[in-house]
C-alpha cells in the first residue's frame, strides 16, 4: 500500500505551498509593542474577541495550505496503490478450484474442519459463477488429484467433486496442484482459486517455480484463506532406547501456539500396557518426555499420544518398540533320564539359565508335551525338542510356529526315529535324516568338532582360545543326513572332523530350524559338558542373526513406503492397517504402497514388516509462514498491484478547502 | 553634594504652573476661607426623615409650614491630603522623562502641585501621599501648613518618578488611618486597578465625614485606541502582552471604558465621595475648580 505520482516534476510546485504561509506571515500582527496604561480595560474585553483572529488566521492558513497541497497532488497525478492484491480475472470462462486437503486442513475451526469450511466456500463460489463457466476441481495433499478429470459446466457436478474431497493427512504439495492446473489450462488464461490454510513450512517456497510459470501464462492463483487457530500441540517424535528395566521411550511434544499447554500424554505399548505422563510446554517450544518400559513387553508398533482438541492428526506418534524381556524357551524332554547327567533337559536348562534366577535373559521352561497356545512366537521364542520320540502330534503347530518367527532346535538321541522325523519335519528340516552311525567305540575319545571358519553371526563372540574350545567337543555317535548343499537359507554351522555335519540351520518363513546331529546328553557326545555349549545354545535362541526378523520401517502419510519382500516374492502379501484397506503395488522385489493415514501397517501374514506411519510434522505448525499472494507479487508485481488515481479527488478536495478558506476569510472581515 | 539641575528646573516650572493656576482660580472665587471663620449659615435644605431635628428651622416651619433644615459652612483649618498615584501605568503615552510632559504622570504631578499650592494659599494644612513611585511604593508627607511645607511637597513632587505598582487599597487604608475627621482627601489616579479591590476602602472616609474627591485621569487618545492597526500592548507595570487589532476592538473597548468609568463613579459616590473624570489633554483649571469649589462649599452636585 502506498502513494505514487505520475508527474513527479510537479513536485517543483511544492514551493507554491509557501504562498499561503507568506501571505499569512504578511498578515501577521506587527511586532510593534506599545506601553498601554489601560491594560485593565483591555483584559476586560471578551477574550474571544482578542483571540479569535489568531485562531481564525491559523485555520485559514491550514485550509489554504491544504487547498494548495490538494491542487499540487492533482497536478502531480497522485495515485494510491495497494500491492499484494489478487487481480480480478473473472470473465475468462474457465475456473479451476483447488482445495487444500493436507493434514492441517483437518484442524477444527468453529466445530468444523478447515476443509469443511473450504468446501463450503468453494461450493458457494461455484454456484455464483455465470452459467456456462467451465469448472475443474483439484485437490492436494502430498500429491494433487484431478477430481473430475475434465472441465464441467455443471455446477452440481463440480460441487459434488468438491464435496468428495477428503482430508489426506499428508503434506501440502501445492506445487503439484499448480502443475496440474497449468496442464488443465494449457497455457491459456484462467481463474485459479485456491482454498487453503496456508499452513505448512514449505508449501509456498516449494511452489514458487510453478507459481512463476502460472503467472507467466497470465493466470494468477487467488487464495481464499481459512484462518486456523494457532493453538496446536502435537507429538513430533518418539523412539525407544535400551536402558534400565526394559529401556525407555522418549517422545517430543511441541507447542506451536502462543499459550502454555498442559497436556496429559500416554505411551501405549504393543501389548496394550499404558503409561501416563504430564507435559507442560511453553509457547513455541518443545519438551522431551521419557517413560520407562516394563521389564518384559512385546515388540511391535507403539504409540505416544497427547490429545488436544484443535488439530488431532498429530496427537499420536507411532514408533517401533522391540521385544523386551526374557526369551522364553520351551524344552520338550523326550528322554527323562535316571540321573541328571542322563537327561538332555538338565544340560539345556543350565546352559540357557546358568544361575537359575528369575531375572535371566532366557527363561527355559520344561514341558513333556506341547500345546498349540504355547506355540506362539510372541510368547515363546524357541522350542527345543530334545530326543523326542514322536513329534507327530505337534507337526502342524511346530511348522506354523517356525514360519511365524519361532526357532526350533532339534537334538538327536536314541529316541529319534529318522523316518518319523523326516515325515514330520520334511518341510522345514535343514536335512533329511538317514540313520544313527557310530563314529568310534564308546570308550574311545570320539571325533572332535572342527572350529568354525567364520567369525560372524553365531560365532562372533568366540575368539582365540574359546574358538579352539570347539575342538574339545567329541562325539561317538551321530545321526547322518542325506547329502545337501548350503544355500542362502540353509547353512552348516559346525562339522565334525571328517566332514560330517554337526550343526545345521535353515531359515523357514520368519523363523529357523537348527539341528544338532548328535545328542545333548552324554550318551552320544560330550558337547553338553564343554564350555562352548552354553554360549552356543544361548546365541542360537537369542541371536537376531539366527532367525528371520520382522522388518521395522517408518513412513509418512502421503509418502510412498517401500517394503522389501524377501522370501514372500512369490506369495500374495496383504497389508493390514487399522485405518482401512490399503492398495499396494509390487515394484521389483519390493512392495510399494501409499499410506493415507497414520498408524501401524502390518505387511504380510505372518508379518514380514511393520510400518509405523505418522502425519507429517511440517503440517503441525498451523502458523502461516509464507503468503502465496506475496510470493506471486514478487514474481509478477504489476499483476498484483491495484491502483487508484486520485487526480479528480484531489481537485475536489482542493476546491473544498479553497471554498472553506474563502468563507472563513469573508467571515473574518465581517467580524473586523 | 550634587545639585540636580534638571530637578531644580522642574521644580521651578512646577511652582510657576501651580502658582499661575492657583492665582487664576483664587481671582474668580467669590469667597475664600480668609473672609470669615467659625460656623456660618449657608442655605436651607428640605427636611427628609432621618435628618437631625436640631437643624430643623422652627421659625420657617411656624411661618410657612415647611420643614427645612439649616446648613452651615464650617470654616475651620481643614486638613487636605492629596493622594497621588504615580504608578508605572501613568507613564504610558508620549512621555518624555523626566518632565513627563504629555503623559498622565506629568499631568498628575502638575495637578497635584497646583492643588497643593492652591490649598496652601487658602491657608489649609496640606499633606501628600505618593503611591507607586520608583523610589518608594508609598511616600507620605503629613498635613502641615505654611510655605515651607509647600516647598517640601513640591520638591517631593518634582523629584518623584513613576515606575512601580500602586496598591490603591492599601494606600487608601493607610491614609484613612492618618487623616482626621472632617478632612479633605483628593485622590489623583487613573484608577487602573480592579475597582472592586480598592473602592471599598473609600467607604471608611465617608463614615468619618472626610470628603473624598477622586480625580480620575485618562488619556483620550489611549481610550480612543487612536494608534489604530494591530499592535501588541503591554502594561509598563508588567504582565502579559496582548496583540489587538485596535480597529476591530474599538467599539467593544469603548463599551468597556464606559462600564469602567460608571463602576468607579458609582463606587465613589456610594462611599460619599465625588468623582471627576479628568482628561490629561485638557486644562488643569476645570478639574481644579470642580474639586476646590465643592470642597469649600461641601455641596454634592452631580458631575458631568
Amino acid at each position: 500500500m502506498g502513494l505514487s505520482l505520475t508527474a513527479p516534476w510537479a513536485l517543483l510546485l511544492v514551493t507554491a505551498v509557501a504562498l499561503p504561509i507568506l501571505a499569512h506571515l504578511f498578515r501577521r500582527p506587527p511586532t510593534d509593542n506599545r506601553p498601554f496604561g489601560s491594560m485593565l480595560l483591555i483584559h476586560r474585553l471578551p477574550r474571544k474577541l482578542r483571540r479569535n483572529r489568531a485562531l481564525v488566521d491559523r485555520i485559514l492558513l491550514l485550509f489554504r495550505m491544504l487547498a494548495m497541497l490538494s491542487f499540487l497532488a492533482a497536478i502531480a497525478g497522485l495515485t494510491f496503490y495497494r500491492d499484494n492484491v489478487a487481480p480480478d480475472h473473472s470473465g475468462t470462462g474457465r475456473v479451476i478450484v483447488i482445495l487444500d486437503a493436507s493434514a492441517s486442513m483437518s484442524t477444527v475451526v468453529n466445530n468444523k474442519t478447515a476443509l469443511a469450511h473450504a468446501k463450503e466456500r468453494a461450493a458457494s463460489h461455484i454456484y455464483d459463477l455465470p452459467q456456462g463457466t467451465k469448472v475443474r476441481v483439484l485437490s492436494f495433499g502430498s500429491q494433487a488429484t484431478d477430481r473430475l478429470g475434465d472441465w464441467t459446466t455443471s455446477p452440481i457436478t463440480a460441487v459434488s467433486a468438491v464435496n468428495s474431497v477428503m482430508p489426506t493427512g499428508g503434506m501440502s504439495n501445492l506445487s503439484d496442484a499448480i502443475g496440474l492446473a497449468r496442464a488443465a489450462l494449457r497455457g491459456e488464461v484462467g481463474e485459479v482459486y485456491l482454498y487453503t490454510d496456508e499452513a505448512g513450512k514449505t508449501m509456498v517456497p516449494d511452489a514458487v517455480e510453478e507459481l512463476g510459470l502460472l503467472t507467466q501464462a497470465g493466470s494468477a492463483l487467488v487464495p481464499n484463506i481459512v484462518t486456523l487457530p494457532i493453538a496446536n500441540a502435537g507429538v513430533t517424535a518418539a523412539q525407544y532406547q535400551p536402558g534400565l528395566e526394559g529401556g525407555e521411550v522418549s517422545f517430543t511434544v511441541t507447542n506451536f501456539g502462543m499459550q502454555t499447554r498442559d497436556l496429559s500424554c500416554d505411551v501405549l505399548l504393543p501389548d496394550g500396557s499404558q503409561m501416563r505422563v504430564f507435559a507442560q510446554i511453553e509457547p513455541y517450544s518443545s519438551t522431551k518426555k521419557r517413560v520407562t518400559v516394563p521389564r518384559e513387553t512385546e515388540g511391535g508398533v507403539a504409540q505416544a499420544r497427547c490429545l488436544d482438541e484443535s488439530y488431532t492428526l498429530d496427537d499420536i506418534y507411532y514408533f517401533h518398540v522391540p521385544r523386551v524381556g526374557a526369551t522364553r524357551v520351551l524344552i520338550v524332554d523326550g528322554d527323562p533320564g535316571d540321573t541328571p547327567s542322563q537327561s538332555e533337559v538338565y544340560f539345556v536348562k543350565r546352559a540357557l539359565n546358568p544361575w537359575q534366577g528369575g531375572r535371566s535373559a532366557i527363561l527355559p521352561e520344561v514341558v513333556t508335551s506341547l500345546s498349540a497356545a504355547e506355540l506362539d512366537p510372541k510368547k515363546t521364542r524357541a522350542v527345543v525338542l530334545a530326543n523326542v520320540a514322536d513329534p507327530r502330534p505337534n507337526k502342524a503347530a511346530l511348522i506354523a510356529f517356525v514360519r511365524a518367527g519361532g526357532d526350533l532346535f532339534l537334538s538327536m538321541g536314541n529316541n529319534v526315529d529318522p523316518a518319523r522325523y523326516n515325515a514330520v519335519f520334511e518341510e522345514i528340516s535343514p536335512v533329511a535324516f538317514r540313520k544313527r552311525r557310530a563314529l568310534t567305540a564308546r570308550d574311545e575319545p570320539g571325533v572332535s568338532l572342527v572350529p568354525p571358519a567364520t567369525r560372524l553371526g553365531l560365532f562372533e563372540p568366540f575368539t582365540g582360545a574359546t574358538r579352539l574350545g570347539f575342538s574339545d567337543v567329541h562325539a561317538n555317535m551321530v545321526m547322518t543326513a542325506a547329502p545337501y548343499d548350503d544355500t542362502e537359507t540353509l547353512e552348516t554351522l559346525l562339522t565334525f572332523e571328517g566332514g560330517l555335519p554337526a550343526l545345521v540351520r535353515k531359515k523357514v518363513g520368519l523363523g529357523a530350524v537348527t539341528v544338532w546331529l548328535s545328542s545333548i546328553d552324554l550318551a552320544w557326545s560330550d558337547f553338553a559338558v564343554r564350555p562352548v555349549f552354553p554360549p552356543v545354545l544361548q546365541r542360537l535362541v537369542t541371536d537376531k542373526q539366527s532367525a528371520s526378523q520382522v522388518s521395522t520401517l517408518m513412513g509418512v502419510v502421503g509418502e510412498p513406503v517401500v517394503v522389501p519382500l524377501g522370501d514372500l516374492l512369490e506369495t500374495p502379501v496383504v497389508i493390514a492397517a487399522t485405518g482401512g484397506e490399503v492398495v499396494s503395488e509390487r515394484v521389483g522385489e519390493n512392495l510399494v504402497f501409499l499410506p493415507q493415514f497414520a498408524g501401524d501397517y502390518k505387511i504380510g501374514s505372518p508379518a514380514i514388516a511393520h510400518v509405523a506411519v505418522n502425519t507429517p510434522t511440517d503440517e503441525s505448525d498451523l502458523e502461516r509462514k509464507h503468503s502465496i499472494i506475496k510470493a506471486e507479487a514478487a514474481l509478477a508485481p504489476k499483476m498484483f498491484t491495484q491502483e487508484f488515481r486520485l487526480r479528480n479527488w484531489s481537485l475536489l478536495i482542493g476546491t473544498l478547502f479553497l471554498l472553506l478558506a474563502t468563507v472563513l476569510a469573508m467571515r473574518g472581515k465581517e467580524e473586523t | 553634594m550634587t545639585v540636580d539641575t534638571q530637578l531644580l528646573e522642574r521644580l521651578r516650572q512646577l511652582k510657576l504652573v501651580a502658582h499661575k493656576h492657583a492665582a487664576g482660580i483664587l481671582v474668580g472665587q467669590q469667597r475664600s476661607k480668609q473672609l470669615g471663620s467659625a460656623v456660618e449659615f449657608r442655605d436651607y435644605q428640605p427636611y427628609e426623615p432621618g435628618m437631625d431635628l436640631r437643624h430643623l428651622d422652627w421659625g420657617v416651619l411656624a411661618r410657612s409650614d415647611r420643614r427645612v433644615v439649616r446648613r452651615y459652612q464650617v470654616e475651620t483649618d481643614l486638613q487636605c491630603t492629596v493622594v497621588l498615584d504615580l504608578s508605572a501605568d501613568l507613564t504610558a503615552g508620549d512621555a518624555v522623562a523626566p518632565p513627563l510632559t504629555g503623559s498622565k504622570a506629568g499631568f498628575a504631578v502638575s495637578l497635584a502641585a497646583t492643588l497643593l499650592t492652591l490649598l496652601s494659599m487658602q491657608g489649609e494644612s496640606i499633606g501628600l501621599e505618593l503611591l507607586g513611585t520608583k523610589a518608594n511604593k508609598l511616600q507620605s508627607f503629613s498635613c502641615r501648613s505654611g510655605p515651607g511645607h509647600l516647598d517640601t511637597l513640591l520638591f517631593a513632587l518634582a523629584s518623584a518618578m513613576p515606575g512601580n505598582r500602586a496598591d490603591l487599597k492599601q494606600a487608601l487604608r493607610r491614609v484613612g488611618d492618618r487623616t482626621r475627621r472632617q478632612s479633605w482627601v483628593a485622590l489623583i489616579s487613573d484608577g487602573q486597578e480592579e475597582p472592586k479591590s480598592w473602592l471599598p476602602a473609600l467607604s471608611g472616609f465617608g463614615r468619618r465625614g472626610t470628603e473624598v474627591v477622586h480625580l480620575q485621569l485618562y488619556d483620550p487618545s489611549e481610550w480612543a485606541l487612536s494608534t489604530g492597526g494591530t499592535v501588541r500592548l503591554y502594561s509598563p507595570e508588567g504582565g502579559e502582552q496582548v496583540a489587538v487589532d485596535c480597529d476591530a476592538i474599538r467599539a467593544e473597548f469603548q463599551e468597556v471604558v464606559r462600564d469602567f468609568v460608571t463602576e468607579i463613579r458609582t463606587g465613589v459616590r456610594r462611599a460619599g465621595g465625588r468623582h471627576i473624570l479628568t482628561s490629561v489633554q485638557a486644562d488643569l483649571v476645570g478639574p481644579l475648580e470642580q474639586a476646590i469649589n465643592r470642597a469649600s462649599r461641601g455641596v454634592e452636585t452631580p458631575w458631568g
